[in-house]
């Protein structure tokens, strides 16, 4: 077997075994004789002096030479093959029109299939992994097996997955291919800027050439794209919300289209898109929506631009949201016809209450008071009727008439608006007094068709001074204006021993559907405290206005907070509280990525609010899309019956079929009623990875240069036999052979040539 | 400054009101609703005063809009009924022995509850007895509290009239004292008198002089417990932002003899 067969790798080492102070003290002696051969020669012309120092340095050379042994050292060893890694971008955007009219996969799919020779014959070397890179690199077994279906393109976190899985000597190099439209740390890359320092990092973790592939295109695909909207997922309601958009149009040379924001169905606002062809033939625009929420919940908001002539991605035209409108306190207007106790005791309640912004307007002086002071001497301000309750009336969430009459101060008009903000949600009370009820005039009024009770067209004995302790209802001992305490027993006594009342309103009698939860007692059982719903909002009726005496006057015996407890209760009623609302249903989140698993539960309360175990539920789910109009149009996609647990609450579990919004409602039997609530949510109905749709060449450029690899389009092949890529590792020496180089009969002439040269010439030059 | 209220305007005053009353004047619906003042019954010249509450309280009914109880009730300090009114009366001339541990924890338990006492030293100037007894009781029933020099922009001169310092019968002190308690003054105490100015005799006479600026002193000490009543029913409800601006542009036009803007 000759050398050549036997052994795979060569190289030269020495074959000597001095001790490196040998070697010094042989290197330092090697100097000396140079030395001394200079100072001998120094004076000589300058021909014989340099060709003298030659032969004489070529001698020790070789002698130096000889004394350290050179040799060939041949082995036969084995190496372990390192990885190749090959990754393709699977994002959706890689669907998209590449170079040609095929998709940027597609393409590379097929340019991969081409040099599949190449790379098979790599597997000596190489282990070739093919990897799909989203959000993360996942191995896949052929790239044929890829598909764009990925929701954000992460190339940096795709090598920090490939660094965390192989040592750098185990790489021989990176083939990546993308569109290079990048949504994580490397899409912050720009012109004029450093690759971010997590991108740099995971280059430098990886250790190994980063070849890149370009799909293309060269030219940008047409698409109008809302790149960014910048929203806060709570918002207040009757506070102003703004919510900005970013739109990037790229492929059109001018453009108008309109740009909408909706709360569900309801338009919010309208823009216009306006194009001029940027130098880049890029342009992006940025919007800004204001509005005021007039009522609180969870809403699914669209923003949507039009589509323009021939745009090839569509999707990223309409981004979903959903934002939840909260209360920042409960905006409470007062309104009281002459200063009292009663009005006295209840605005230092709402004042202390610190979830209430409290707007106060009390009547301190009427057109039948006389005048001695002048304005000026006077705190009175004018009674902003028309701000309060035409501008402002839709920004409260109660309003308390409290002892008042309209009449006097040009009201008439507003009447309806107040009915109208009780039918659109709004809570509103009237408190009684000899402003009050028929005595204020309401009869037959538009306040007369929301109260709770039917008013006495006659004032003669529409009130009575007498002393009175209320008596709760049966409906009273659970209903949670009255809940006193959760034990109907211990509440029924509470309400004994409140202090006395002192006079009411007498009224025609109670609406269907009003529940009276407190009345005098007496034959006529006439109602004091009355609960009605009227369209969407809340009514109580109080037809005393001596309810202060549960504050001071029960304070005498040292407790005064059910008098607290009884309007805190009535104006969580009021303003419907969610946590008083009998069934209540709750997405787990409020946006899903697609393919993800919903959460869904719904609690069930009974009618004493506490959780009721055993209750039928119904849930349904419908998926919501707005058609051409904007109009919200609902399909039922998921239907499911079932029973609450001990805990009264039942736990679902749902897939959602796509993309867009949707909206989960639950429907349970509450005592002899039925409640039901609703809760949207989204389903990745913007997707990230389509916000940017640019294909990219310089992320990809630079992350080649960073890495000591090379760049390459598509179009222009693969070019795989010029890559430069690590060599594998050896893992094991089967056998050496050393040959040693001095030995050669050249070497020993060359040490006898070269001094014997010097000598002959010294002696012709007369130097012996 | 306004006209001062004459016998005569008073008078005609008095028809006007009766009329007002007369023609249907509208009513709470119990008499404990309607707002009144009980006296507090204890110590020297609780009594001393007649015909003052009633006084103001007319005027009250004439000049705003609150519907009042027309006489005062006299409550001693430990009565249960004291919880009945938000706002008691104390009168007094003189040192006063202390009240015993019931009364002081009861009217303690008043104030801390909601009820607003009005303390009114009557005393003649250079008499400090009912003052240093006062102090000495409001220490008892309010631990840890003490007396403070309200501001001049407390909402009790605000209330209803806008006025610059305390008034009364005397002008002995130009500011009021107070224990602030929940954002309310449970506590006012002012030394000038101010229901000394108040009382008619028999024959429509005032009682006593309004020293040192007569009648005009006496419209002012009027205003002033007015101011009293509207705080006592409305509380801060003049420092609402609302009324704020609109107010301080009015203190802006109101002009001195100096010419200088107050």
């Amino acid at each position: 077997m000759n050398d050549a067969a036997e052994f795979n790798t060569s190289r030269v080492v020495l074959l000597s075994d001095w001790s490196p102070g040998t070697l010094a003290l042989v290197a330092l002696i090697s100097l000396a004789v140079l030395a001394l051969a200079w100072h001998n020669v120094r004076a000589q012309p300058p021909f014989r002096r340099n060709v003298l120092l030659a032969l004489r340095g070529a001698a020790v050379l070789a002698l130096f030479t000889v004394f350290l042994e050179p040799g060939l050292r041949l082995e036969n060893v084995t190496r372990v093959r390192n990885h190749l890694v090959v990754m393709v971008d699977a994002s959706r955007s890689m669907d998209l029109p590449g170079y040609g009219d095929a998709p940027r996969l597609a393409g590379v799919q097929q340019a991969l299939a081409r040099e599949a020779g190449t790379l098979e014959g790599w597997r000596g070397a190489h282990s070739i992994d093919f990897y799909a890179v989203t959000d993360h690199a996942r191995p896949v077994g052929r790239p044929e097996e890829i598909t764009a279906g990925g929701d954000a393109t992460r190339l940096a976190t795709g090598l920090a997955d490939i660094a965390a899985r192989h040592r750098p000597d185990e790489l021989a190099g990176v083939l990546l291919f993308s569109d290079g439209a990048d949504n994580g740390a490397l899409g912050a890359y720009g012109p004029g800027k450093e690759l971010p320092a997590t991108v740099r990092d995971a280059v430098l973790r990886l250790g190994a050439p980063i070849h890149t592939y370009f799909t293309g295109p060269d030219e940008p695909v047409k698409d109008v794209a809302i790149t960014d909207v910048q929203y806060d997922e709570f918002a207040f309601v009757h506070n102003a919300v703004s919510i900005e958009a970013d739109i990037a149009v790229q492929g059109y040379d001018e453009l108008s289209l309109p740009v909408t924001l909706r709360r569900d169905d309801a338009l919010l606002g309208t823009r216009v898109l306006q194009v001029e062809k940027g130098p880049d033939g890029n342009a992006h625009s940025h919007f800004k929506f204001d509005f005021v929420p007039d009522k609180t919940g969870k809403a699914i908001f669209t923003l949507e631009v039009g589509t323009a002539p021939g745009e090839q991605i569509t999707v990223n035209n309409k981004r979903q949201f959903v934002v939840r409108i909260i209360r920042d306190k409960i905006r409470v207007l007062q309104v009281v016809g002459r200063p009292s106790w009663d009005q006295r005791f209840l605005r230092q309640l709402l004042k202390k209450n610190p979830n209430v912004d409290l707007i106060s307007f009390f009547i301190l002086r009427t057109n039948t008071n006389i005048t001695i002071a002048s304005q000026s001497e006077l705190s009175l301000i004018p009674f902003p009727t028309e701000e309060l309750f035409k501008e402002q009336l839709g920004s409260f969430d109660l309003i308390v008439f409290q002892n008042f009459t309209y009449r006097g101060y040009n009201m008439e008009a507003y009447l309806p608006l107040i009915r109208d903000f009780v039918r659109n949600g709004g809570g509103f009370v009237m408190v009684g007094g000899d402003l009050s009820y028929t005595q204020g005039g309401y009869a037959g009024t538009a306040i007369e068709e929301f109260l709770p009770v039917t008013l006495r067209r006659d004032k003669a004995d529409a009130a009575t001074p007498d002393r009175f302790r209320p008596v709760l209802t049966e409906a009273g001992r659970r209903h949670p204006v009255t809940s006193l305490s959760v034990v109907p027993e211990e509440n029924t006594a509470l309400w004994g021993g409140l202090p006395e009342l002192s006079g009411f309103n007498r009224v025609a009698g109670v609406k269907p559907g009003a529940v009276v939860l407190l009345e005098a007692p007496g034959d006529d059982r006439a109602p004091v405290v009355v609960a009605h719903e009227f369209g969407e909002g809340r009514v109580l009726g109080i037809t005393t206005d001596s309810t202060w005496h549960w504050d001071l006057h029960a304070a005498e015996t040292g407790d005064n907070r059910h008098y607290y407890k009884f309007w805190g209760n009535a104006i969580r009623w009021l303003i419907k509280d969610p946590a008083l609302q009998p069934v209540r249903v709750q997405a787990d989140r409020d946006r899903y990525p697609l393919g993800t698993e919903a959460t869904l539960t719904v609690r069930v309360a009974g009618r004493d609010y506490l959780p009721a175990p055993d209750a039928d539920v119904l849930v349904e789910v419908d998926r919501v899309t707005l058609d051409a109009e904007g109009r919200s149009q609902s399909e039922t996609v998921f239907h499911q019956a079932g029973k609450t647990n001990e805990q009264g609450e039942l736990v679902l579990r749902y897939k959602p079929p796509g993309d867009g919004g949707y909206r989960v409602r639950a429907r349970a039997t509450v005592g002899t009623g039925e409640g039901t609530d609703e809760d949207p949510f989204i389903v990745a109905a913007d997707p990230v990875e389509l916000r940017e749709t640019r294909a990219r060449k310089d992320t990809l450029q630079a992350l080649a240069e960073a890495s000591g690899g090379s760049f390459h389009s598509l179009d222009s092949g693969l070019g795989l036999d010029a890559l430069r890529r690590n060599e594998p590792q050896v893992s094991r020496v089967n056998r050496r052979k050393d040959v040693p180089l001095w030995a050669s009969a050249w070497w020993l002439l060359l040490a006898v040539f070269f001094p014997s040269a010097e000598w002959y010439l010294r002696r012709r030059w007369g130097l012996l | 400054m306004n006209p001062t209220l004459t016998r005569r305007g008073a008078l005609g005053g008095l028809a006007a009101g009766l009329t007002l009353l007369a023609s249907g004047r509208a009513r709470a619906l119990g008499n404990d609703d309607r707002v009144g003042i009980a006296l507090l019954q204890y110590g020297s010249g609780y009594d001393q005063r007649p015909g003052a509450v009633e006084q103001l309280l007319w005027e009250t009914t004439k000049r705003t809009s609150i519907d009042v109880r027309e006489k005062p009730v006299f409550l001693t300090p430990d009565s249960p009924d004291l919880f009945k009114f938000p706002l008691i009366v104390w009168l007094g001339d003189a040192a006063f022995p202390a009240l015993d541990e019931a009364a002081v924890a009861q009217l303690g338990r008043y104030v801390r509850a909601g009820g607003c006492l009005f303390v009114d030293d009557a005393s003649p100037p250079g008499v400090d007895g009912f003052d240093q007894s006062l102090r000495r009781e409001i220490d008892r029933m309010l631990p840890g509290r003490a007396l403070v020099r309200m501001s001049n922009d407390h909402t009790l001169y605000r209330s209803f009239f806008l006025l610059e310092r305390p008034f009364g019968r005397t002008a002995r002190q130009s500011w009021l004292e107070g224990v602030e308690l929940d954002d309310r003054t449970g506590v006012i105490y002012g030394r000038n008198d101010l229901f000394g100015a108040f009382g008619r005799d028999a024959g429509g006479s005032w009682r006593n002089a309004v020293e040192p600026g007569g009648d005009e002193q006496r419209e002012m000490a009027f205003r002033m417990g007015i101011n009293l009543l509207m705080y006592a029913t409305c509380l801060s409800y003049k420092r609402d932002q609302v009324h704020v601006t609109e107010i301080l542009r009015r203190r802006k036009w109101r002009v001195d003899d100096t010419g200088v803007v107050r």
